[in-house]
């Protein structure tokens, strides 16, 4: 009987080695898998009734109702129907007292899986616990007692008598013991799948993710296991290029900058922070980058992987930057401008004087070269004021236009650049050779602030492009149409792809520190503003690069201002000059003579009111910044009190800036930038007098 | 269409000028004498005549002032040198109506013509 009953229960482990494989094989879920699953669980327990134990012929005991049962259970009614089925029919084949209650047996066996079944579903389980299918056990073993009461009348007594124990006992435990063995290979197989759909969940999370996620694995080899499609929006290269070859990251940090993010690689330190660098992407554009990653261990607490996330922060860079920028400059510029203030009006000054003791013929040439000299660096100086002022103030260089003669723009840019070209290039023992090669009578309208920044940039990169020194040159032609410069270098010249590059925003190939200034875009942008453009007409590596600047010709020669008597206006206009500043009073009121007018030249708003009401002005000039009642005060009250008969001019450090919409909102005419030139205080006068005139 | 006519001695400025003009929409011409421009004036109407106050023989201020004589209805805008103020005033007693100083470039001269022509 024990024999038997091992006999069976082997038969039965191996029953469930076959239906894990072909669990393996095809789906439980599917119906191929439940048909198989039936059709193997059926054999088997034909082949438990095959070899079982005979109380007496026709009257046989195997493991079937053990069988039965759990096929219904684990893979429910199909599967159960059908090795039902099988076993019904043999067992009626066999025949013999014992085929009706081997048959209800069957049946009850089946009814019972599946109402356990039925339960599981129900309660939305996995599967049974060991107690659950103990209980199967029992009950389906239990039935199967009482169904002997089927059996012919002479044979219950006795059958029951000898099987009861064998089938109450051992039995329920073969239950147990074969659900066991089906049941771990089904947790394997749910939370493999669990696994699977966590992981498909993953997948299509970082597939589908802006941000790139990447495992970069230590062992055995140092190479990428995984990197999300987002890599190729992020750098312009596949993920395919990251697995066949891990050293393309070097070559995505900026030049200089993967060896700097190397050094950090070693301790613990590289996981607890964020960290950002700059990488580029393949078509060579710049990028911030962000990465927080997380170190995988082994057992021994050896790292043998990294896990982590690539952000481009590049917009939030660049928005930082230029808010921060911002906040700076205009800081500085807050502070600068009262600075700034007094220094127009000792520039001022400086200047009037000077151009005023230039129109005395009886002065020495001599003199007049060296205060021409004097003259060009005051207006330089309050270039940089300018400048200055235009910290944190939109930077519009559309305005401010001023025609000048280009040599004298390019010998200032030069004699700018001279550190880099001549003291720093001769302290690392180099030469390099500057010439400046343009006629006098080229005339470019420009806003000298901005295109002298331009220069300076290309000069600045010239003279980087020749690290072993070289020539500089310039030189100009002119059409009817453009001005044409163009700056040469002997230099390392550039590869076309880096040329084509080179006018895109942010496009550097010095690195993130080096790479300041405007940049080749920014000159770009100044040349546009200007009506023209910049292009690189040649470059070819080891054979330097020349840039050419396209700049529309003006019109007209530059005439000399001509003060003297016979040229003096006759219809006179009295004009009424405002300024604190006591410099600039004595110079207006000698300026008002030299251009021929008459007028008077008062400190303040109030004293101004009181003379205009006394007597006929045609024109009121104030300067803006003065304590009491400032220059626009003093014109909305003017406008006030004459009914805007008397035209307002205004003198103001911030000219170039000043709207026409701000004149009109105060009610003045006129913007006379300070410092002024006297050709600027006579067009003014001009238009003045038009207005007077055609009135 | 507003018609403008270049006067100025310096042919080169006069033929760039008038073809500039004329691609933006004016329809535009040029004569280089102060006899020629007048000569032009009493045949056809000209809105708008940019001149040259210095010029050989019959300068500007003689254009200005036949202008002015025959009551010839057109607008004017003079070149005059380098803030050349009593010019300006004078021209404009002759009934200039604005002027630009040389040099210029093309953008601020259009700005002042089209103030002068359509405000």
């Amino acid at each position: 009987m024990i024999l038997d009953l091992i006999y069976n229960l082997s038969v039965l482990i191996s029953l469930s080695i076959f239906s894990g494989y072909a669990d393996e094989r095809f789906s439980r879920n599917s119906l191929p898998g439940k048909v198989v699953q039936g059709f193997l669980f059926g054999t088997f327990a034909i082949i438990g009734m095959m070899y079982p134990f005979v109380l007496r012929e026709g009257l046989i005991f195997d493991g079937r109702s053990v069988v039965i049962s759990l096929v219904t259970l684990f893979f429910g009614p199909v599967s159960g129907f059908i090795s039902a089925i099988m076993a019904v029919i043999y067992r009626v084949w066999l025949g013999g007292a014992g085929a009706l209650t081997g048959v209800l047996i069957i049946s009850f066996s089946a009814i019972t899986g599946f109402l356990f079944y039925r339960y599981l579903e129900k309660k939305q389980k996995d599967y049974l616990s060991l107690g659950g299918l103990y209980l199967l056990g029992i009950i389906v073993h239990l039935q199967m007692l009482l169904l002997m009461l089927s059996l012919p009348w002479d044979d219950i007594a006795q059958t029951l008598k000898i099987i009861t124990p064998t089938v109450l006992g051992a039995f329920p435990i073969a239950t147990l013991i074969i659900g066991t063995i089906l049941l771990e290979h089904r947790k394997n197989k749910v939370s493999l799948a669990k696994l699977k759909e966590s992981e498909e969940r993953f997948r299509r999370l970082s597939e589908n993710a802006m941000d790139t996620i990447f495992r970069f694995d230590y062992v055995p080899v140092r190479k990428f296991t995984y990197v999300s499609p987002s890599v190729f929006d992020l750098t312009g290269h596949q993920p395919e290029e990251f697995y066949k070859n891990p050293q393309i990251i070097e070559k995505i940090f900026m030049p200089g900058e993967y060896e700097k993010y190397a050094r950090t690689l070693t301790g613990d330190s590289e996981f607890q922070n964020v960290r950002e660098f700059r990488w580029q992407k393949k078509n060579g554009i710049p990028i911030y980058v962000e990465e927080h990653k997380i170190p995988i261990r082994n057992d021994e607490g050896e790292i043998v992987a990294v896990e982590g996330i690539i952000r481009d922060i590049t917009q939030r860079k660049e928005t930082l930057k230029i808010w921060l920028e911002n906040e700076r400059l205009s800081a500085i510029g807050q502070t600068s401008s009262a600075i700034a203030h007094d220094f127009n009006n000792s520039l001022q000054a400086i200047f009037s004087n000077v151009e005023l003791i230039l129109f005395d013929d009886t002065v020495d040439e001599k003199i007049k070269s060296k205060l021409r000299l004097v003259q060009d660096i005051s207006e330089d100086a309050a270039g940089r004021v300018q400048t200055l002022q235009r910290f944190g103030a939109d930077n519009d260089i559309t305005k401010g236009f001023s025609p000048v003669k280009l040599v004298k723009i390019v010998n200032d840019v030069i004699l700018q650049t001279r550190p880099l070209w001549k003291y720093e290039a001769e302290k690392k023992g180099l030469f390099i050779e500057v010439e400046c090669d343009i006629d006098e009578t080229i005339m470019v309208n420009v806003n000298q602030a901005a295109f002298r920044s331009a220069l300076y940039n290309l000069m600045k990169n010239a003279v980087e492009a020749m690290p072993d020194g070289g020539n500089i040159s310039c030189s100009a032609s002119r059409d009817e149409q453009w001005v044409t410069i163009l700056l040469k270098d002997n230099g390392k010249g550039m590869s076309p792809e880096i040329a084509e590059r080179s006018f895109i925003p942010f496009f550097t190939t010095k690195g993130f520190e080096v790479g300041r200034g405007i940049g080749l875009s920014g000159v770009y942008k100044v040349m546009k503003d200007h009506g023209g453009d910049i292009k690189i007409k040649s470059t070819m590596p080891g054979e330097g690069t020349t840039f050419e600047i396209k700049l529309p010709v003006i019109f007209g020669e530059e005439g000399e201002i001509n003060l003297n008597e016979a040229n003096k206006p006759e219809g006179k206009l009295k004009i009424l000059w405002v300024d604190d500043d006591q410099n600039i009073r004595d110079i207006a009121s000698e300026m008002i003579t030299t251009i021929g007018m008459t007028g008077q030249v008062v400190e303040s708003g109030s004293e101004a009111l009181a003379l205009l009401s006394g007597s006929d002005y045609d024109f009121v000039i104030t300067d803006v910044g003065m304590p009491n009642m400032n220059g626009w005060q003093l014109s909305e009250k003017i406008h006030e009190k004459f009914n805007g008969n008397i035209p307002v001019a205004v003198v103001t450090g911030w000219g170039s800036e000043i709207t026409d919409d701000k004149l009109k909102e105060h009610h003045a005419s006129y913007v006379l930038p300070k410092p002024f030139r006297v050709k600027q205080l006579l067009e003014l006068v001009g238009k003045v007098s038009l207005e007077i005139i055609q009135k | 269409m507003r018609t403008i006519m270049v006067v100025d001695d310096d042919e080169k400025l006069c033929s760039i000028l008038s073809e500039e003009l004329n691609e933006i929409g004016f329809i535009a011409n040029y004569q280089t004498s102060a006899e020629d421009a007048l000569g032009y004036l009493l045949e056809n109407r000209v809105d708008l005549i940019l001149l040259d106050l210095k010029m050989p023989d019959k300068d500007g201020y003689y254009v200005l002032s036949m202008i002015k004589e025959h009551k010839i209805k057109t607008k004017i805008i003079v070149l005059t040198a380098y803030a050349d103020l009593s010019g300006i005033i004078q021209s404009s007693h002759l009934g200039a109506i604005d002027f630009i100083s040389k040099p210029y470039d093309f953008d601020e001269l259009l700005i002042t013509i089209r103030k002068v022509l359509f405000e």
